[in-house]
């Protein structure tokens, strides 16, 4: 058995993923933000064979990160995350390409993050950067997966901006989110942190396997993680927003 | 006619907006968003959206955090 049958067995066994880390290898996915969802998440992509990743964060890793950020340890502190999650991965899996960016702060820095990707995961840390970094995607065509997480709630919804129907339809991130005030920051538990990281990964390779279930294409789903419940609402199209108007036709 | 809140039914007496409604019960517009059965409604579209009987309506806080 090669080492790549052995190691992706497991998830080949998944009549669905039969292929897929054939399909991973040549997949390329841009992370912004490697936080508290970011991380994770990058590591389970990695895991599941994604070819190339790119992580996009200016932060260092600190003290008060570790509750959540359970990618990072006390020998990273001071570190930047974009360098110690590469290395958590390179020792996970060195066939992975990691490449690190620091903060995507104009249009210009995007688009150089951006070429080629095939799917961009939006995992910041606020919403105003998120509504910016939206706005880019939006324009690159790039399917983009939103995760938001916070208290004991979370929210996640992928955005096919590829797919000029699903704008038309459903918008784009900022008809769902302006014309509202930062949302204040709360406390938060690792496993709620965990567990959010953990369903965005599973969206994002169920959508580049291609197997994405229609009853989640262009939804919102809405965690309350104290009572493990969700809800989920479909996306709508903002008649008036100024961000998808240009590309929803 | 009967709403359906986040879950729980409600008796209104009058016609409404989906806004009148959201106020009547102290729901901040800021920092919130909203669906009627099942679909997000925009919150610019709130003073317009006319509530009919047997609808659902859900209410939830935006995060931001990552
Ligand atoms: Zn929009």
């Amino acid at each position: 058995m090669s080492a790549a049958t052995e190691r992706y067995a497991r998830q080949a066994a998944l009549p669905e993923f039969a292929h897929s880390h054939e399909r991973f290898a040549r997949t390329r996915v841009g992370v912004i933000g490697v936080g508290g969802l970011g991380a994770l998440c990058s590591y389970l992509l990695a895991g599941a064979g994604i070819g190339e990743l790119r992580l996009s964060d200016n932060d260092e890793v600190s003290l008060s990160n570790l509750h959540r950020q359970v990618l990072y340890d006390l020998s990273m502190l001071g570190q930047t995350k974009t360098a110690c999650a590469k290395q958590r991965i390179a020792a996970l899996d060195p066939a992975i390409q990691v490449n690190t960016y620091g903060a995507l702060t104009d249009a210009a820095s995007f688009a150089n993050f951006a070429k080629g990707l095939n799917m961009v995961l939006l995992l910041t840390d606020t919403q105003s950067s998120r509504l910016t970094l939206s706005d880019w995607c939006l324009a690159h065509r790039l399917p983009t997966l939103i995760a938001c997480v916070s208290g004991y709630s979370g929210m996640l919804a992928l955005f096919n901006y590829a797919a000029p129907q699903f704008i038309a339809q459903h918008g784009c991130y900022r008809c769902l989110c302006a014309d509202n005030p930062e949302p204040a920051v709360q406390g938060i538990l690792g496993p709620t942190a965990a567990q959010l990281s953990a369903a965005t990964a599973q969206l994002a390779l169920q959508f580049l396997n291609g197997t994405l279930a229609d009853k989640l294409q262009g939804c919102l789903t809405l965690y309350d993680f104290s009572t493990q419940s969700t809800r989920r609402f479909k996306l709508k199209r903002a008649a008036g927003c100024g961000g998808c108007r240009e590309y929803a036709d | 006619m009967q709403i359906k809140f986040n879950g729980k039914l409600q008796e209104i007496s009058n016609e409404m907006s989906l806004q009148q409604f959201l106020t009547e019960r102290g729901i901040p517009a800021d920092g919130t968003a909203c669906a009627v059965n099942e679909e997000i409604v925009a919150k610019a579209g709130w003073a317009d959206f006319m509530l009919q009987d047997g609808m659902q309506v859900d209410v939830f806080s935006l995060v931001a955090g990552g």
